[in-house]
């Protein structure tokens, strides 16, 4: 009956997403561009999408495991807002928006703020839930901060900012996307492999230790993971709601929360999804470009509802 | 008959502390091999925490425990899991969860999933028939069926169970403690069950730890630590008799309205 | 050699020198590139700001067929509004952009995002980057246009006629001296955004022998308190319409002072709503806009 529903949803999402991948780069503003042009403009957009997208699903799914919070995402533990802070304080600071100068900045606001939390987590018996407070509290902290700069700064300066804030995928280049892939697809192997701990995690923290995982060390581990993947997606590409939130109860609805299929197929939808959102976010209202994480969420939203009204039944 | 080989899981002089309270206080207990032991004491007498502490879900603080002679402190997770299950009072998954998948989870820390061992746990325990239902949907009672079954999945020899029979009908309570029972005779499991219900306990134990303000107030076969005066130093103020049942012969605890 | 000849040689050679040599002067953009004229005059111009869109047509004249491609809001000349679009100047379309293959983009540093012009470089393309937050530099962007149009006696012609116009107000503000009013520009209400240094529209005002209320202040559009503006009562408050039209917004910004009948420009009746479509363009008509500007502020000048 469901046994084959991974199977299913793994070529379903691998269909979407091959469609996704290639009509981002067949459809544009412009009708017939240069093939040359299309490697140089579209293709890195197209794949730093579905590298971000499979990347923010990833940690989004780890997360919730970790946390046994449906309603966490990979922004809940704050370390956005410190990428976002760090973004904030490159453009104070004069640099280029690019990869080597903004991005840089923002990688290493998110790797602040993530250490913090990780010196919090290691010390023994801090109880999971106080460490999920404490980052919910750092990305009220780094928001505020984000918020504070924008208030006092030029006017025109925050146009730039506010679109970075809501996800732009605009800024890809060839190399930053393949380094982004490359960064995201080792870190949700990593993720992955740690299937066997997440799971024992959706009993409860207590019968995982019962069940023989090292709970201490899972989470350090996840917790690592997750905060680096943020961290690169968030650098590259600004903050993307929803997708990190969304994909992965979609996967569990059809496919259960196991995470040895749970996960890749997170990545599989998280890329595809992305790709669509952002193919949308461009074709909407050419010549102007929505941000991505509006569309994820305009269509996203409706349709999760949809998603969750019908599987009432089979609970 | 070596005392030593029988020991499945000892405990020598436990101390746990939550803060400023004590909850463990120089407790010891030795669960053998072919036993049931059954924990009983009032509330807050450190039932559950001595089990945790067993289990290796809370840490030593003070004391030593010794899983087939090795020290808990020494072993892995994954290792001490293999030799000692726990089970709890129940289950809230924050996401869908089969209950075949749930049961499966008992074999996590050694590696993929055993379809066949799910199988025969929930046949045992009599929650085939529930496999593809989403935990969450099913009753307190069913719910700790799949508990068991998951128990069974994990194949510690060493069970404890924290009240983990309290929500399920008299059938499959009856069930339950029949199984437990036969994997203590046939399987050599040596099982530490504290529950909810006195007798019930009393019908299936070999042994009994009396637990009184973390302090070991008895231990030894049941029909001699279940007495009126050891029941009635525990819980004050009720009214009890123990008188073995005419059934069984297992003692029995009768209450009485205080007039 | 007899002394004549070495005297000829010597100045020749000299004036060989001076014209191998790169001229001192060399006409520099924004990201510091020498910009030559083109051996053929671009025929496919885009430019990524309305007032860029001025500029070209300014130097273009009548050939305006070259302009293809223009940011949003390009509606000066009116010829340009038919024009393909490439999106809004702050955040125009890479794709829109390099799709009608332009052989010459015109960006601005003062509104253009500076890594999507940066990312039109990398692709290859001739783009032409001026900096318009000074008057000098929308002097200068004259001379850049006109040059890399492939017209530099327009360019240098238009930078001449901007400077002289520029000193006709400067003459007028010198006889005006001891006149120095007290200017705030607002652009918007909730919260109230202004007009700060490092802008063209602060150097105009000076231009006028007129001051900023708010020239202390380094951002470029700054939101300073209510409470600020109260307490440096300035003489004058000008709602600045940058599209002209005396909508109801621009009115109701202005009633917002009406309570603050302490203030100056309040009691004088010196707040009001300036048609500023022309003052806010960095382009040619920044001179038809400051006589505007001048008119409002010294009734009774000469234009």
């Amino acid at each position: 009956m469901r046994a084959g529903a991974p199977a299913r949803l793994a070529v379903i999402g691998a269909a979407f997403g091959l469609l996704a991948f290639t009509l981002s780069l067949k459809l544009g503003v412009a009708d017939h561009l240069d093939p040359e042009l299309i490697v140089q403009l579209r293709l890195p957009r197209a794949l730093l999408a579905a590298a971000v997208g499979a990347g923010l699903a990833v940690a989004g799914a780890a997360l919730q495991a970790l946390f046994a919070n449906p309603l966490c995402e990979p922004y809940t533990l704050g370390i956005s807002s410190g990428s976002a802070l760090g973004a904030v304080l490159g453009g104070a600071l004069g640099l280029a928006a690019d990869y080597g100068g903004v991005g840089l900045t923002a990688f290493a606001g998110a790797l602040v703020f993530a250490a913090v939390l990780q010196l919090l987590g290691s010390r023994g018996g801090f109880p999971t839930s106080s460490l999920l407070l404490a980052g919910v509290m750092l990305g009220f902290l780094g928001s505020s901060l984000v918020a504070l700069w924008m208030a006092l700064a030029d006017a025109a300066g925050i146009q730039g900012a506010l679109f970075w804030l809501l996800g732009d995928l605009s800024r890809a280049r060839l190399q930053g996307a393949v380094l982004t892939w490359a960064a995201v697809g080792l870190l949700i192997s990593t993720l992955w492999s740690r299937w066997r701990g997440l799971d024992a995690l959706l009993l409860g923290e207590e019968d995982a230790r019962a069940l023989g995982i090292d709970v201490p060390a899972l989470r350090k581990r996840v917790l690592i993971s997750a905060s680096l993947l943020v961290g690169f997606c968030v650098s590259s590409a600004g903050m993307i709601g929803f997708v990190g939130l969304v994909v992965p109860h979609f996967i569990r609805r059809f496919a259960g929360s196991l995470h040895s299929s749970l996960i890749p197929l997170s990545a599989l939808w998280g890329a595809a999804v992305l790709m669509a959102a952002d193919l949308g976010a461009r074709l909407a209202a050419s010549p102007y470009e929505l941000p991505v994480g509006v569309v994820t969420a305009l269509f996203g939203a409706p349709l999760f509802l949809w998603v969750l009204t019908r599987a009432r039944g089979t609970r | 008959m070596k005392p030593d080989d029988r020991v499945l899981l000892g405990a020598y002089g436990l101390i746990h502390r939550f803060g400023p309270a004590t909850a463990l206080s120089e407790v010891s207990v030795e669960l053998r091999r072919g036993e049931l032991t059954a924990l009983i004491g009032p509330n807050g007498s450190g039932k559950s925490t001595l089990l945790k502490v067993t289990a290796g879900i809370l840490p030593i603080q003070g004391g030593v425990v010794k899983l087939q002679g090795k020290e808990l402190r020494s072993m892995s997770s994954a290792a001490r899991a293999s030799c000692v299950t726990y089970v709890g009072g129940g289950i809230r998954p924050e996401f869908p969860l089969r209950a075949r998948e749930a049961v499966g989870l008992g074999s996590v820390s050694r590696g993929p999933s055993e379809p066949a061992k799910v199988q025969w746990a929930m046949d045992a325990c009599g929650c085939w028939g529930l496999r593809e239902r989403d935990v969450a949907s099913l009753s307190g009672g069913e719910q700790q069926l799949v508990m068991l079954a998951r128990a069974l999945v994990q194949g510690g020899r060493v069970l404890l169970l924290d009240e983990s029979l309290s929500k399920m009908d008299l059938h499959h309570q009856t069930r339950s403690g029949e199984l437990l029972r036969r994997l203590c005779r046939d399987d050599g499991y040596a099982v530490g069950l504290v529950a909810h219900d006195l007798n019930l306990a009393a019908e299936w134990a070999d042994t009994a730890l009396l637990l009184n303000g973390g302090r070991v107030a008895g231990f030894g076969p049941v029909r001699e630590v279940l007495t009126s005066q050891s029941l009635g130093a525990l819980y004050p103020g009720a009214s009890l008799t123990v008188a073995p049942s005419p059934a069984s012969g297992a003692p029995k605890v009768f209450f009485a309205r205080s007039r | 050699m007899s002394l004549r000849a070495e005297i000829i040689a010597l100045l020749a050679s000299t004036a060989l020198a001076a014209f191998a040599a790169p001229s001192e002067g060399a006409l520099v953009d924004a990201l510091g590139r020498e910009i030559k004229v083109p051996a053929a005059s671009p025929k496919r111009v885009v430019t990524l700001a309305p007032s860029l869109a001025e500029l070209a047509a300014d130097v273009l004249g009548a050939e305006l067929d070259a302009i293809v491609g223009v940011s949003e809001y390009t509606d000066y000349p009116r010829a340009l509004e038919r024009a393909t679009k490439v999106g809004p100047f702050h955040r125009f379309n890479l794709e829109s952009v390099v799709a009608l293959k332009p052989d010459l983009v015109l960006a601005t540093a003062d509104g253009n995002p500076s890594d999507r012009v940066l990312r039109l470089q990398e692709l290859g393309l001739n783009v032409v980057v001026v900096d318009t937050s000074t008057l000098a530099g929308v002097e200068h962007s004259f001379r850049l246009a006109g040059l890399s149009l492939g017209r530099p006696k327009d360019g240098e012609a238009l930078a001449g006629r901007f400077k002289a116009g520029l000193q006709a107000f400067r003459g007028r503000a010198a006889a005006r001296a001891g006149l120095a009013p007290r200017v705030l520009f607002q652009l918007d209400r909730e919260p109230l955004v202004s007009v700060g240094g490092g802008t063209f529209l602060q150097e105009a005002l000076s231009a006028l022998g007129a001051e900023n209320a708010l020239s202390d202040l380094r951002t470029r559009y700054p939101r300073p308190a209510l409470e600020e503006v109260v307490r440096r009562d300035p003489d004058w408050i000008l709602i600045l319409a940058m599209d002209g039209r005396e909508s109801g917004a621009f009115r109701r910004m202005a009633d917002d002072w009406k309570p603050f009948t302490g203030m100056k420009a309040v009691k004088a009746g010196q707040v009001r709503v300036l048609d500023a479509s022309e003052l806010g363009r960095p382009s040619m008509r920044l001179l038809s806009g400051l006589s505007r500007l001048e008119r409002e502020l010294f009734p009774g000048a000469l234009p």
